[in-house]
């Protein structure tokens, strides 16, 4: 009916711009499935399963920085998810308004330090506080898993507690105040009503803040001890925790990666490293990212 | 009563949480305020690094992360607008707008690191450019992208329908419509998201250790290619790995306070709009 | 009086400021036992901070400070060492809006007496039945009790919330405009049953409908903006003090 309109600059300029911002990622992401494709035919699923990786010899197993990676996500989780959810739990539900931006802004604060000076705090501070508290398992320096994991979590904390707090606000606040009128308590509301109907975004938030404790490079690089081949001999046991570790990101962020580009498959295994930890946290965050989206069923 | 007693246990048990986080940012820059200040002085500022580290100031390290985070603005900022426009105008309700919100969400979630990597497979290796400032602007502004986007989405979103209707009633067509409101009236977004932004890119090491800066040896970039400069994260990170020397030590806390007070401005600054779109989004 | 000793909830000299502006001044008036108390005036000024007042919601707004005397049974209600949460159980509110809560229609008739802790946990079904009985609504959803009450329409809602509040079993029960989001047939059926609640429970209802007020109650206080902060300006029998109302506009 209508007939063919010109589009407008306006229109041509947006589309174009937003092309290039999408096929740069897109780029990316092939760019790493190409440079990453002689490891992949050389090693296959044994990649992810070998427990060696001595580029001299040509042995490229990824499974010690596997382990490493979740163990440290999983102590920073550990660490941060009673902390942040609990603050926010305390600034939604119980907090004026007042004190409640005070608490988001300071907690904003928290989020802004670079991961940098957190990762000098950790080697300055922590590091030594957790060799004192090892001394019983003898370790052999402050730099650990544990290290890594604790102060992963102290970064995560920030991130988890603003995530909780937008899916704790967007329970209605008559849901809250029916609760109320039935004589329920402060407590018994948040725990029976705004945290089972919140649920999703806190799910949501907890995926989103793994997906940053996966990708967090720098201060887990310092204090990691950054040591290959770390396998434990039980998964469950809790030994590793005491002693140095590598993580995918610690690895890739390392020197290493400037010897490696001399060697193409030695390069293909870096490369593959970023690759895995891309598919990683994207799943984690685009997962995340939908559960959230997913609004409380509520009038 | 033993309800009473439950509803005193959980809110001193949250409140011990936010007490701990609270206490925690305080600490933290206490830490590093008591052990940074001493170093600060106007030659700390204004004089270039010396005795790896040991002594002089930081001044190239300054103007360094000043360049890398204004390159990264200049990129971000087009992009970011462009994105925002065709995501909550263009694609308004469209189910190929979502998917580049989701998008997007996913960019912001990619690890800084890989930033880097891809920065240093591109340019610095398959087109030669050697470290360079302009990649380092590039890499940065790439990873800002999704926050800067973010709020202007927000601020366009909640652009009362009364002032498109306006314009549009009196026959503008939408690209006008853009110039003429939308733009004028969502550019505080824009701000806070670019300042958000920066003060990520600010204290961001990850992306630009292999693409944009080196420890020491680099002053004003008078070029393109093989022209890295110094910064203050990557400073930070390389003395903090081998920091026995006191004098190291001062020096390498002062730069972890400038770096800190860089960032925390920038983001105090786009606070107040930050929150005050947070609430009315959740109509508190 | 005798009016007075059978009265259950009586406000003496109450005001309410908010941050520095006063909202409410020198508000008295008595709720005789087992009554139906009306509430009227024009919209803003303050039936719904007054009604809120009664079992201490005004609590929940930051700001809020509510001054005079306020006694249930005798009792004071608003002071700090008076457990607030027990008493909304024994005083329950009913808002304009249904807030049901995303659950099924045998839990959101449950959720509150479950917490108190009164009626032993075999005896819940039973109380849920009563309450759903009285609000007749059982007949309607018995066979549905396990699916989500958000699919009922917003009339069975407003009567599952007044269910719900029964439930706790309640000596008042405060209505906040609990018709004005119905159509006029829910409406008709929520008026049939605040009737039938008179006697052995109390009802306070806000409603800006002078017409609802004649149907409903036994007693009404009007309310009335005087220097721009609210007060009781006549109480008395809902026909004449509609009336005298209607004259004066």
């Amino acid at each position: 009916m209508s007939r063919w309109k010109r589009p407008s600059v306006t229109l041509v300029v947006c589309a174009l711009l937003t092309l290039v911002a999408v096929f740069a990622f897109m780029g990316m992401l092939a760019v790493f499935v190409a440079q990453s494709a002689p490891v992949w035919r050389s090693e296959g699923w044994s990649f992810f399963t070998q427990k060696q990786w001595f580029y001299r010899q040509q042995l490229f197993g990824i499974a010690p920085m596997l382990y490493g990676t979740v163990v440290v996500a999983a102590v920073a989780l550990l660490v941060a998810t009673p902390a942040g959810i609990g603050t926010a739990v305390f600034a939604s539900e119980f907090l004026p308004r007042r004190a409640r931006l005070a608490v988001k802004v300071a907690i904003e604060l928290l989020a802004g330090i670079p991961s940098v000076v957190y990762g000098l705090l950790g080697i300055v501070l922590l590091r030594d506080w957790i060799y004192r508290a090892l001394q019983p398992f003898d370790p052999l320096s402050g730099d650990t898993l544990l290290t890594a994991g604790l102060l992963v979590g102290v970064m995560l904390l920030p991130t988890l507690m603003t995530l909780s707090d937008d899916a704790l606000r967007s329970v209605p606040a008559s849901q809250r105040l029916a609760a109320r009128g039935l004589g329920l308590t402060a407590t018994e509301t948040a725990l029976r009503v705004t945290l089972p109907q919140a649920w999703p975004g806190l799910l949501g938030a907890l995926l989103l803040a793994g997906g940053r404790a996966l990708g967090e490079m720098i201060a887990v690089f310092l204090v990691v001890g950054r040591q290959d081949n770390q396998w434990p001999e039980s998964l469950l046991s809790l030994r590793p925790m005491a002693e140095a570790g590598q993580t995918l990101s610690s690895k890739l962020g390392g020197p290493e990666i400037n010897i490696a580009y001399g060697d193409p498959l030695h390069w293909a295994a870096m490369v593959a490293l970023g690759l895995v930890l891309l598919v990683l946290v994207a799943t984690l965050t685009l997962a995340g990212t939908l559960i959230r989206r997913r609004k409380p069923h509520a009038p | 009563m033993r309800r009473r007693l439950t509803d005193i246990a959980f809110r001193t048990a949250t409140g011990l949480c936010a007490c701990v986080a609270c206490g925690l940012l305080v600490v933290i820059v206490w830490a590093i305020c008591q052990r940074g200040w001493p170093a600060l002085s106007w030659r700390f500022f204004t004089e270039q690094i010396r005795l790896v580290g040991a002594d002089g100031g930081i001044f190239y390290n300054v103007l360094g992360t000043g360049i890398l985070v204004l390159t990264a603005l200049a990129v971000s900022a087009p992009l970011a607008t462009a994105i925002a426009l065709v995501q909550a105008v263009y694609l308004r309700g469209r189910p190929l707008g979502a998917m580049l919100g989701l998008f997007l969400q996913v960019l912001n979630g990619v690890p800084s690191l890989l930033f880097g990597l891809i920065g240093m497979i591109v340019f610095v290796q398959a087109l030669g450019w050697g470290k360079s400032w302009l990649i380092g602007g590039l890499v940065l502004g790439f990873m800002i992208l999704p926050t800067v986007c973010v709020a202007l989405v927000e601020r366009i979103a909640a652009l009362p329908s009364r002032y498109v209707e306006a314009a549009a009633g009196l026959g503008l067509r939408r690209s006008q419509i853009i110039r003429s409101v939308i733009l004028p009236q969502t550019k505080g977004g824009l701000i806070t998201g670019s300042l958000l932004g920066l003060a990520r890119a600010a204290g961001e090491t990850a992306p630009i250790m292999f693409t944009a800066t080196v420890f020491a040896g680099a002053t004003v970039p008078r070029g393109v290619s093989e022209s890295p400069v110094l910064s203050l994260p990557y400073h930070i990170f390389i003395l903090s790995q081998d920091s026995f020397d006191p004098a190291v030590v001062t020096k390498v806390w002062g730069a972890a306070l400038t770096l800190l007070a860089l960032v925390c401005s920038l983001s105090l600054i786009a606070l107040p709009a930050r929150l005050k779109n947070h609430e009315e989004a959740n109509n508190v | 009086m005798s009016d007075s000793a059978a009265s259950i909830l009586r406000l003496e000299n109450v005001s309410v400021v908010a941050g520095a502006k006063p909202i409410l001044r020198g508000v008295t008036l008595d709720v005789p036992e087992g009554s139906v108390f009306g509430l009227i005036g024009p919209s803003g000024v303050g039936k719904s901070t007054l009604l809120k007042c009664c079992n201490r919601l005004t609590d929940l707004i930051p700001g809020l400070r509510v001054e005079g005397s306020i006694t249930f049974r005798g009792q004071s209600v608003l002071g700090r060492r008076i457990d607030a949460d027990a008493l909304r159980a024994k005083i329950g509110i009913l808002f304009q809006q249904p807030a049901v809560f995303p659950r099924s229609i045998m839990a959101n008739v449950l959720f509150g007496v479950s917490h108190l802790g009164s009626v032993p946990r075999r005896e819940l079904p039973m109380v849920a039945e009563r309450a759903l009985r009285e609000v007749a609504l059982w007949d309607e959803v018995k066979d549905r009790l396990t699916s989500s009450a958000i699919y009922l329409s917003v009339g069975q809602q407003q009567r599952l919330c007044l269910a719900r509040t029964l439930a706790t079993n309640p000596d008042v029960i405060l209505m906040d405009e609990p018709t004005s989001a119905l159509d006029p047939q829910a409406s008709e059926v929520i008026e049939q049953l605040i009737l039938r609640l008179r006697g052995p429970r109390s009802v306070v209802i806000v409603t800006h409908n002078f017409a609802q007020a004649r149907r409903v109650c036994d007693r009404v206080a009007r309310l009335a903006l005087v220097h721009n902060i609210g007060t009781v300006v006549e109480i008395g029998n809902p026909a004449i003090v509609a009336a005298a109302t209607r004259e004066e506009e």
